[in-house]
């Protein structure tokens, strides 16, 4: 089908009402059971009234469960995007956000974090996280770049090499760490949103918003990179400068991310091939879909990893690649090749 | 109108010249094969002819404009390029591919205009490939994805195509049309073409000026019947063959022969 205009805003229309239903049913879950109706009135006596004492219905649902929602689907936006520009930078459908080595650096900045004692300190995880993720993006773009281009095969090959790297520095780290400290590690390298709250969400909102916006205006320049380099070059594209765009952008909405709630993986590579299975390659309409259906599918993920064995909390990782395998699977199987 | 002049251009990778001091001009409407052995320059050439690669010495120029001064943008308004087959690992339709040869001619976030579907259409009529407008591009078959490159390329309303070994991995069949595709557009539509050909035959029946290299410089340029001769073939190709004319359209013809034959006298 071909993307215009019209298509996209339907399209996005569509998987926004299944984002807000997503976002309701949640809200409505969880170890206090409320009813969708109360979950509509209190959401709708907060929007009139911020300062109004909710009752404890009110308050499980303004101050515990939404903030986490809105958490989970930022992250999952951001995750989904960032995945739609890896693959279109290295020009491989099965790349990931992690590929070119954020989440070896945002590790071993939460890990060392962790073991030095900051993680109850109020930002000290996400700042840790975030820095080493920025150390690594700057590293990898230094060692990929060759002359004054990025080569994207020599970016990852940086990417594997620094993250085996950072890997082997964590698993020294893990050997030496204290029993505590060892779980909130596992909790941490597997997705954990339980810390969520609006303070999270306020500062990585711009970066992924921001992030989101500006590899979108480049969305036509990756139907033409995924056709090969020099095709783009050969169409009139300044392919050097689409490459740094991408490979930063995606990058630090990808740290953004992962420093508020650890690595979550799957996201970033399953929502972006599911989405173009169902809507087609086109990046004007990839982009946004993917951003939506990945805000939605975190948000559920991360709903059943709270709910399913409660009181006790699954790492949400490792929900989303139970539950995104035999789907991807399915959507493989469906497409006729 | 269109014409590319490249003056004593020179591209090396490493410390070796891979192009070294080369002149040439191609005219409007003029259909130019560029043969030549293996590692003789001829892709290296191609790509300094559209910018891909700047030459270390010399310039070229389109229409008497230097081609490193100008726009990505503006010269994907003159010249189109035609690659030789490759992977696509993403499912773009054969009409999503054909509209990004309208590119150059949208702004950023600009979407396709009425006019741009027209011109993708006439492409995709002229090449044959509207019935499969809808399919993805790795379902098509080698010589019907070759038409859809083609009809990215004509979607450009360049004034210059260049073909990259266009016919490399084609059948016989599918190597005639191409061809005669390709002379029909450079016949009805005035554009002017250069095909970097691994078929020396083919190149001497459809391309009207023929470009020999060997290690990077001209090693004879002029018409096929000038450039196809026993001599020069067998110099530049350090092989034996043996030269003679196709019986129907007189064209010269190359028939490649064994270490130990002997070339027969022709009569």
């Amino acid at each position: 089908m071909i993307v215009n205009l019209k298509r996209i805003i339907g399209i996005c229309f569509l998987l926004s009402c299944l984002l807000v239903g997503t976002i309701v049913v949640s809200l409505s879950l969880g170890a206090a059971n409320v009813g969708t109706a109360e979950v509509l009135r209190v959401l709708m006596q907060g929007a009139r009234d911020p300062g109004f004492p909710a009752g404890p219905e009110g308050l499980i649902i303004l101050s515990v469960r939404l903030p986490r929602i809105l958490l989970a689907g930022l992250v999952g936006a951001a995750l989904a995007v960032a995945g739609c520009s890896f693959q279109a930078l290295l020009r491989n459908p099965l790349a990931d956000p992690y590929i070119l080595g954020v989440s070896s650096g945002s590790a071993l900045g939460a890990v060392s974090a962790i073991l030095a004692g900051l993680s109850t300190a109020s930002f000290g995880m996400p700042l840790a996280s975030f820095s080493g993720a920025i150390v690594t993006v700057m590293l990898v773009f230094h060692v990929g770049r060759v002359g004054r281009g990025l080569h994207t095969n020599t970016l990852l090959l940086a990417g594997v090499i620094i993250s085996a790297f950072f890997s082997a520095i964590i698993m020294f780290l893990i050997s030496v760490a204290q029993n505590d400290d060892l779980s909130k590690i596992v909790f941490w390298l597997m997705g954990d949103f339980s810390f969520s709250n609006y303070r999270f969400i306020l500062i990585i909102l711009p970066y992924v918003l921001g992030g989101i916006g500006v590899l979108y205006s480049y969305a036509r320049g990756f139907n033409l990179m995924v056709m090969g380099e020099e095709t783009a070059i050969q169409l009139g594209i300044d392919v050097e400068r689409l490459k740094k765009v991408a490979y930063v952008f995606a990058s630090l909405i990808t740290a953004a991310a992962v420093s508020v709630c650890g690595l979550i993986g799957f996201v970033g590579l399953i929502i972006p091939h599911a989405v173009r299975i169902l809507f087609g390659p086109d990046h004007r309409l990839l982009i946004p879909a993917s951003a939506l259906v990945g805000a939605s599918f975190l948000i559920c993920s991360d709903t059943i990893a709270r709910t399913i064995a409660a009181p006790t909390e699954l790492p949400v990782g490792a929900v989303t690649a139970t539950f995104g395998a035999p789907f991807f699977i399915y959507l493989l199987k469906r497409r006729r090749v | 109108m269109a014409s590319i002049d490249a003056r004593k251009i020179s591209f090396r990778y490493t410390d070796q010249w891979v192009i070294e001091d080369l002149s040439f001009r191609a005219e409007n409407g003029e259909f130019w094969g560029i043969i030549g052995p293996n590692g003789s320059g001829k892709t290296t050439l191609l790509k300094m002819l559209h910018g891909l690669l700047n030459p270390q010495r010399g310039k070229v120029f389109i229409d008497g404009e230097e081609l490193r001064r100008m726009k990505r943008s503006d010269i994907a308004k003159k010249i189109a390029v035609v690659p030789q087959e490759h992977q696509i690992n993403f499912p773009f339709t054969s009409l999503e591919v054909v509209l990004m040869g309208r590119s150059p001619y949208l702004g950023r976030l600009q979407f396709e205009r009425i006019y741009d579907f027209e011109v993708a259409e006439r492409a995709m009529t002229l090449t044959n490939t509207l019935h499969f407008a809808r399919r993805p591009i790795s379902e098509l078959s080698g010589g019907e994805r070759q038409r859809v490159f083609i009809a990215r390329a004509l979607a450009q309303e360049p004034e210059i195509i260049l073909f990259d070994e266009p016919t490399s991995n084609l059948d016989i069949n599918h190597q005639v049309e191409f061809y005669e595709l390709i002379s029909q557009l450079n016949q009805g539509k005035n554009l002017t073409i250069l095909a970097v050909s691994h078929d020396i035959n083919l190149a001497s029946e459809y391309c009207r000026k023929i470009l020999l290299l060997k290690a990077g410089r001209i090693f004879k340029m002029g018409s096929p019947r000038e450039v196809v001769a026993e001599e020069h073939i067998s110099r530049a190709y350090e092989s034996r063959v043996l030269v003679d004319e196709n019986p129907v359209t007189g064209a010269p013809r190359i028939t490649l022969l064994r270490k130990d034959m002997s070339v027969p006298h022709q009569g």
